[in-house]
């Protein structure tokens, strides 16, 4: 059997004599989209600093491809193919978008003083090709248009689009997006399924913190719910949503009668 | 192109239409500060790091330079580079203490590094001669068989040499700041958990930044003493590091023509100010204020708005 892209194994985490997370353990594979569910301070932005290396947890263990990876900095994980969104959204904000998003490719190359200092053909190649990927990357998002114009500039929902562009020009096989349609409105969101969707197609993995249901239950293949930092169900949307101790921790009895009805 | 045809052409005839007057000399001085500021924007302007000991870099460059000619008789074109190197050495000593942390503890450590240096100057007389300094440092030479003999401490000559040496910092800050190693020094100053959540070690690039800044600070230094004949620990105080700063942010922090711009403004606008005496300092502190307060881009991005407004004439505030 070969290792998961990413496994969590007993998690724990306390802030002072608070346990924000407690034994958490999942796994994703390749080419699958994890949901993280549960209640505000479950404990699911602290599993993302957990596993990208933002932070250090108080007991357990992070593997990628089967490798130890706790207590790697954040760029470290990065280049190990995990690359995350941040939930109150984070840009470069006086650079443009293109220059905002040029700065993710820099996760496959760092070249060094020498080397721009007199050039070489790999440098001249990869800013070459810089331009072309950036294009594309802002059309997959929807960004195309708005090039040139600085990261503050945008819109609330325009930022988290360009929060995911900088993420995927990184080239994660994992791309970890916590609460990514919070702002957006009904539209975007679809816009945002859809695109997560693609990802997976084109064979990478998303894990997913999310408070919209309809957006959770439409591209999961796997929903983890967090409850009071413990991990309480794991399994199937349908299944999820069926869960009693789920509905009765975070979906609501409403949901129950939706999905029946 | 005009423009620069200009610059240079101006730049190269200053000892013939100057003489080798006080004008030639500021302009000299110019081009040392040029290599200190275009060093201080990387540190200070692209990475966004508030470091406060750069005259620490300075010092060092010039005492290593001067230690070697006075104590060992190795002529500049020895002691430059080791200048860069003793310099940029520090610089990564310091890098290692604290980069990794950075914030209020960054800026500290540089300062506390600096009066360190100078302390060491003032105090370690048997070497350095402490407060009186070291004098004699003499310039370089250049002898070419058959052709005599290139004697830089003439005025005229000790500023092409300068220039060249400015011309050589300034095109290796414009080759990085523009290169992906900029854009990652762009990430680690606008947002650095964002930079380091997609790759971008924040470590390493202001590492770049410091070592480059310091080795350039290095070379000015040894320059400095060559020039100056003289050294003093005097060289390792904080307002040479303020002197700098302002140059660098009154210039424009994150361009690459502000530093340049302010290094040459802030060497010949207190030369001028002498008029006003002992108001001199509170003029420039007036000037560092508001510039900060109304347009915190600096020069450049005075020029910018003026330019613009130009192209688009009369139209009403938005």
């Amino acid at each position: 059997m070969t290792a998961a892209l990413l496994a969590v194994d007993d998690v724990s985490v306390n802030f002072g004599g608070v346990a924000a997370l407690r034994n958490v353990s999942f796994a994703v594979p390749a080419r699958r989209i994890v949901s993280v569910i549960g209640p505000n301070g479950a404990g699911k932005t602290t599993l993302f600093n957990v596993i990208t290396g933002f932070r250090k947890p108080t007991t357990g263990a992070v593997r990628i491809d089967g490798a130890a990876a706790l207590g790697l900095p954040p760029h470290q994980i990065a280049r190990r193919g995990l690359v995350r969104t941040f939930q109150k959204t984070e840009v470069f904000p006086d650079l443009t978008v293109y220059e905002c998003t040029r700065i993710g490719l820099l996760n496959h190359a760092q070249p060094g003083v020498l080397e721009v200092l007199f050039g070489s053909r790999k440098l001249t190649q990869f800013i070459d090709a810089a331009k072309t990927e950036v294009a594309l990357i802002l059309e997959t998002v929807g960004l195309g248009r708005k090039a040139a114009h600085l990261a503050r500039e945008l819109s609330y929902g325009e930022q988290r689009l360009l929060e995911v562009a900088v993420a995927l020009a990184a080239r994660p096989r994992l791309i970890l997006l916590d609460e990514p349609s919070s702002g957006l409105n009904a539209e975007e969101s679809l816009r945002l399924a859809d695109l997560i969707r693609r990802l997976r197609d084109q064979g990478m993995s998303v894990m997913l913190i999310e408070h919209n249901m309809n957006v959770v239950m439409s591209v999961s293949d796997t929903v983890v719910v967090l409850h009071h930092g413990e991990k309480i169900a794991e399994g199937r949307p349908a299944d999820i949503g069926r869960d009693a101790a789920v509905v009765s921790a975070y979906l609501g009895r409403d949901w129950g009668q939706d999905a029946a009805g | 192109m005009a423009a620069w045809a200009v610059l240079l052409v101006a730049l190269l005839s200053a000892p013939v239409v100057l003489g080798e007057g006080y004008e030639l000399h500021l302009l000299i001085v110019s081009a040392i500060f040029v290599m200190l500021s275009s060093g201080l924007s990387l540190i200070v302007g692209h990475a966004g790091l508030l470091s406060l000991g750069h005259a620490a870099f300075f010092g060092l460059g010039a005492y290593t330079s001067a230690l070697l000619y006075l104590r060992l008789g190795v002529p500049m074109w020895g002691g430059l580079p080791a200048a860069a190197l003793v310099s940029g050495g520090a610089a990564y000593l310091i890098g290692l203490l604290v980069l990794k942390v950075r914030g209020h503890r960054f800026i500290i450590t540089t300062i506390a590094f600096a009066e360190i240096a100078r302390l060491v100057a003032v105090n370690t007389v048997d070497l350095t001669r402490g407060q009186m300094g070291l004098a004699g440092i003499q310039a370089p030479t250049i002898t070419v068989p058959g052709l005599g003999t290139l004697d830089f401490g003439a005025k005229t000559e000790f500023y092409y040499l300068t220039l060249a040496f400015a011309a050589i910092c300034v095109w290796t800050v414009a080759r990085i700041v523009r290169s992906p190693i900029g854009w990652g020094l762009a990430a680690v100053r606008e947002n650095e958990n964002l930079g380091e959540s997609v790759g971008v070690s924040a470590y390493r690039h202001s590492m770049i930044a410091f070592l480059v800044g310091g080795a350039f600070a290095g070379i000015a230094g040894s320059l400095h003493a060559h020039y100056m004949n003289f050294v003093s620990p005097d060289l390792f105080l904080f307002s040479y590091t303020t002197t700098m700063l302002v140059m660098v942010v009154i210039g424009g922090r994150t361009t690459i023509a502000g530093p340049v711009i302010g290094a040459v403004v802030f060497t010949f606008l207190p030369e001028y100010l002498r008029f006003v005496h002992q108001y001199r300092l509170i003029v420039l502190g007036a000037i560092l204020l508001i510039t900060v307060m109304l347009c915190p881009g600096g020069f450049v991005e005075l020029w910018e708005r003026w330019r613009r407004r130009a192209a688009v004439p009369a139209v009403g505030a938005s």
